[in-house]
């Protein structure tokens, strides 16, 4: 409690002048001699107590105003126990700054966004402590690399400590999202450590948005993060947390992809855009604007997205040319521009490498197993199908480089050998896609003993069921409709799938599945038993699907039908090898690649958006896998990377690599650190630091509340309640008329 | 009847710049009589003095029905009045009659000196005897009633010459006063009562008992009776020597109470022992005394 003008405050000897009157008056009094004193003195021994409280509570309410009146002149101000109070402890102290940098701080509210209030609050707050002298030191860390501290223990007042509070008024929001367990272990060890002032404070500066800070949407429910914040909070003397964030709503482009497993060059491929609005209110007319690598910019548009909704926007691409092909995607500016853009990196292939391995060999072209599937996959003509495949017999198959391969078809083989079994189950566990299509050729017993066991066929064969006089058929019956293999014929496109007229097929009982992964039936016959027709299961990271019928036109009637050709296709674009993931990290998500030793040199280098340089890597040979593993952790900017590795011919392939924001930071919704301090902090010992109070606490009047609000407000009441008093008294005094 | 200049005498405020009493006297009981109906003003007796219209107020039982059955029209018998009738009035020069001498209306000793002067003028010219005993702790001066003409002379004179005692306490004389009344008659007490009740309740008490019709005309002043004052005052009492520092407007209701409360309870004392009450206050025009006084004769008179 101070006084802005404490000299007006001796305006309260005024109180004497009621006082003066009053005495005054009761000198001023008139002389009368009275004869019907007896009266008098009855009535005045009757009220004697009465008229004196009530004029000493005239006296008092009018003594009242005077000084009411002169402590408003006197302007008096409370310091709360914010930014000023802070500076009130004896001791110096070390202070621990820990300031949110991830990317919602970028957040703007009105003209400044939360970092810049918040770098305004603790400069002006440091500037306060360099005045006051008191030996405090100062350790900051950001949330993004906690485990480097822009200061560590340094003195105020010191060369280091200019230096510092320069750092900090050109610091920028990170890329990074807030990792705030492994900044607050930093916190704790900072905090154990010896050295230094003995006091130590804990500053968490945060704009306290709902996903960090809180578990669940449904109910309010602090995070782990919050509860490791109250651990330390009872390890520091003290604990302030300034909250700088504040509600605003914000668009946000969460995913960009293409829609399709495979995309392959010269062939038009969907891809989607998805944007969330997490503000309160619809927005419509968001424009987009998509730049593909080497192509001029594409412009879309969503009519609206719902509050606290996402949209997906839709659009169909060519690109010309394989290789690694960069997108980004931007919306226009709102409240956090971080999450406007966002980028992909697409693998583009020239085709899809496959290899076809016929079980049934004919001088007959027509005849053999493989012809329709050949037809289906490289169809004659200009027609461009993105498949360039490779046909072996079964008895060429001795030594083939699975490795080209993205895909390998088997129709109708008898058995397989040892070394062939290893082969096709490596190639499967890297990734590569397998598509069994069976026939009268099979060795039931082969398939069960070896190939079940080693997983690449999902159940048992049985028998071959249904009639070689092709007199009864059964057709198919979608299990999983949603399935991308069959999902073409869902809903009304059925019938194209109906007149498929299956006479044999091999029946597999689900009830004994092998070392397959869960497989899967994605269609069953209409036989009574609902032979399993179409399966699929998971070896490694590859896909295997599995038709329990020809194809060919021995035991059905398929490859005469149109569904046939599609049904190939989507099979082969499903089961084919895929690392598409692999080109989408989170900013912090390390840069991982298994380069073939036969194939790389093991030299690389990375080109960091931002950065004009290239990064050299240099690995060596995994001797156990024999690949070349290269790792990169330092992804703390979104963008686009550009990861060069050199082949043993030395020649160069360059891959993008699309690393993003995580999609959460678009999500602005406020928790505030208040609220949850109501919510969960009772007692834990973390108190507000506001930041309005600290803004102003450099200035003359700092950290004060003026409270002649307050004062005006009482001054008023007491007025009206002499008004009202006086009125009352001198009604009731009145000569009844 | 208010045009009549004659009856703006009858207001204290313009009698109290008349300096004679004898005039002041005068003018009350003229200017009364003139706006009265003239018969109660005539006595009432055996000899035959003239007819006189009836008006309505005369007593059915005087008319001539004689006179009725010749001239159709209704007559009063008047006549000549014959009267042995003694009255005193007792005049209170207590202390405290002296308040408001200062005051504009006068002071309730002057308005009780002009009614007693005009009592004892209409009695005088009713040929009634009169006579005039002040006190204050004492009897200070009798005048034996009498008819004759030089007694309301006397009387006045006396008023005239009478200034408010300095004693206060009139409770002893008060009682010996109906002892010293040795002719049976009127007795009309001018006071302002402010004696112990019991001491007023004994004396009226014997004055009944002695046989005299008493009529107490008690005197207040009118500042007295409303407590008119606002600004802060030191209230010393006259008759009590005690002092009182107030603001007036915060004892108003229970001063006002009080005194209700005694002039009712002075009301009850008179009631009870057969006395004649009228109050007045120094504010009233006298002719309301004058008119309470002849009730008060009219009353007796049919007893």
């Amino acid at each position: 409690m101070g006084f802005i003008s404490a000299a007006l405050l001796g305006g309260t000897a005024l109180i004497a002048v009621p006082i003066i009157i009053h005495l005054l008056s009761k000198r001023q009094q008139k002389l009368r001699d009275w004869a019907a004193m007896s009266f008098l003195l009855e009535a005045h021994a009757q009220n004697r107590r009465r008229v004196r409280l009530e004029d000493l509570l005239l006296l008092l309410l009018r003594c009242l105003i005077v000084a009411l009146i002169a402590l408003l002149v006197s302007r008096p101000f409370w310091e709360p126990k914010g930014g000023a109070a802070l500076l009130d402890q004896g001791m110096p102290s070390e202070w621990i700054l820990l300031l949110d940098d991830s990317p919602s701080m970028a957040a703007q509210d009105g003209n400044s966004s939360s970092l810049g209030q918040a770098k305004r609050t603790l400069l002006t707050w440091l500037d306060r402590l360099e005045t006051e002298q008191r030996g405090d030191s100062l350790t900051l860390i950001t949330t993004s690399r906690p485990q480097m501290p822009l200061a560590k223990g340094v003195y105020i007042q010191s060369a280091e400590f200019t230096q510092l509070k320069q750092e900090l008024e050109a610091l920028s929001v990170s890329d990074h999202p807030a990792e705030l367990d492994e900044a607050f272990s930093s916190l704790r060890k900072l905090m154990q450590e010896e050295g230094g002032n003995l006091n130590r404070n804990l500053l968490l500066v945060s704009d306290f948005r709902e996903v960090d800070w809180v578990d669940g949407a449904a109910e309010l429910s602090a995070s782990g993060s919050w509860q490791m914040l109250e651990e330390l909070a009872e390890e520091a003397d003290e604990a302030w947390l300034l909250d700088v964030g504040s509600p605003v709503s914000n668009l946000s482009v969460e995913d960009l992809r293409a829609l399709n497993r495979q995309v392959l060059a010269g062939i038009p491929h969907p891809y989607t855009v998805r944007v969330a609005n997490w503000g309160e209110a619809a927005v419509s007319d968001v424009q987009l604007s998509v730049q593909v690598e080497g192509a001029s910019p594409l412009f879309m548009e969503i009519s609206e997205i719902a509050a606290g909704e996402r949209a997906t926007a839709l659009f169909y691409h060519t690109v010309e040319e394989a290789g690694s092909v960069a997108l980004e995607v931007e919306i226009d500016q709102d409240s956090l521009g971080m999450d406007n853009l966002r980028y992909a990196s697409v693998p583009v292939k020239e085709n899809i490498p496959l290899l076809l391995v016929n079980g049934e060999p004919d001088l007959n072209e027509a005849k053999q197993e493989t012809f329709f599937l050949r037809k289906a996959l490289s169809p004659p003509g200009s027609i461009v199908s993105g498949y360039q495949v490779e046909e072996v017999e079964l008895a060429q198959w001795v030594e083939l480089d699975f490795a080209k391969y993205d895909l390998v078809i088997l129709s109708n083989l008898f058995r397989l050998t040892e070394s062939q079994i290893a082969q096709l189950k490596a190639f499967v566990q890297e990734g590569g896609g397998l598509i069994w299509y069976l026939g009268d050729q099979v060795d039931p017993e082969h398939y069960n003993q070896k190939l079940l066991k080693e997983g690449l066929m999902p159940f048992a064969l049985e028998l071959p069921l249904g009639n070689e006089l092709k007199e009864e058929w059964v057709t198919f019956v979608l299990e999983d409709e949603t399935h991308p293999v069959l999902e073409w014929f869902s809903g009304t496109r059925n019938p194209f799938l109906d007149r498929v007229k299956f006479f044999q097929w091999w029946g597999m009982d689900p009830a004994k599945p092998g070392a397959a992964e869960s497989p899967k039936v994605i269609a069953a016959f209409s036989d009574p038993a609902s032979s399993p027709a179409v399966v699929e299961h998971r070896l490694g990271s590859g896909r295997i699907l599995t038709f329990s019928s020809s194809a060919d036109l021995e035991w059905n009637h398929w490859p005469a039908e149109p569904s046939y050709v599609v049904s190939v296709l989507e099979a082969a674009a499903h089961t084919a090898r895929m690392d598409l993931r692999q080109h989408q990290l989170l900013v912090g998500e390390p840069l991982l690649r298994s380069l073939p030793s036969r194939r790389y040199s093991g030299r690389a280098s990375l080109l960091k958006p931002q950065h004009p340089e290239a990064i050299q890597l240099q690995a060596l040979v995994d001797q156990q896998s024999g690949n070349i593993p290269i790792r990169y952790t330092d992804t703390d900017l979104k963008g686009i990377y550009t990861l060069n590795v050199e082949t043993l011919y030395g020649e160069e392939e360059a891959e993008h690599i699309a690393v993003n924001l995580d999609p959460g930071e678009g999500n602005l919704t406020y928790t505030g650190a208040e609220t949850l301090i109501a919510q969960q902090g009772e007692g834990s010992g973390l108190q507000i630091f506001d930041r309005n109070d600290a803004r102003e606490s450099s200035e003359e009047r700092g950290g004060r509340i003026e409270l002649w609000r307050w004062i005006l407000l009482f001054l008023l009441v007491s007025l009206g309640l002499e008004f009202f008093a006086a009125w009352y008294l001198g009604r009731s005094r009145e000569v009844p008329a | 009847m208010n045009s009549d200049p004659s009856r703006s005498y009858l207001d204290p405020a313009v009698l109290n710049r008349v300096k004679s009493l004898e005039l002041k006297a005068r003018m009350v009981v003229e200017g009364f009589i003139s706006g009265l109906h003239k018969s109660p003003y005539n006595g009432y007796s055996v000899e035959f003095a003239a007819y006189r219209e009836y008006v309505p107020g005369d007593e059915v039982k005087h008319i001539d029905w004689k006179r009725w059955a010749r001239a159709d029209k209704l007559y009063i018998k008047q006549y000549e009045e014959e009267t042995n009738m003694s009255c005193s009035i007792l005049f209170d020069c207590s202390r405290s009659m002296a308040y408001g001498q200062e005051e504009e209306g006068g002071s309730k000793f002057d308005y009780a000196a002009t009614l007693s002067a005009s009592l004892a003028y209409l009695l005088q010219s009713q040929q009634d005897a009169v006579g005039l005993v002040t006190f204050d702790t004492e009897i200070r001066k009798r005048i034996p009633a009498g008819s004759h003409p030089n007694q309301l002379r006397q009387i006045v004179h006396h008023l005239a010459e009478t200034e408010p005692s300095q004693e206060t306490d009139v409770s002893d004389v008060f009682r010996s006063l109906a002892n010293s009344m040795k002719q049976r008659g009127l007795v009309v007490v001018v006071s302002d009562c402010f004696v112990d009740l019991d001491t007023l309740e004994t004396s009226l008490r014997q004055f009944q008992f002695k046989g005299h019709d008493v009529m107490l005309c008690h005197v207040m002043h009118e500042h007295e009776l409303s407590f008119p004052f606002t600004e802060n005052t030191r209230f010393r009492g006259m008759e009590q020597h005690q002092e009182i520092m107030t603001e007036p407007r915060a004892l108003r209701r229970s001063y006002l109470a009080a005194v209700e409360r005694f002039l009712t309870e002075v009301r009850r004392v008179c009631s009870k022992h057969d006395v004649d009450y009228l109050k007045l206050s120094t504010a009233d025009p006298l002719e309301a005394a004058l008119a309470g006084y002849m009730a008060f004769r009219q009353n007796r008179g049919r007893k």
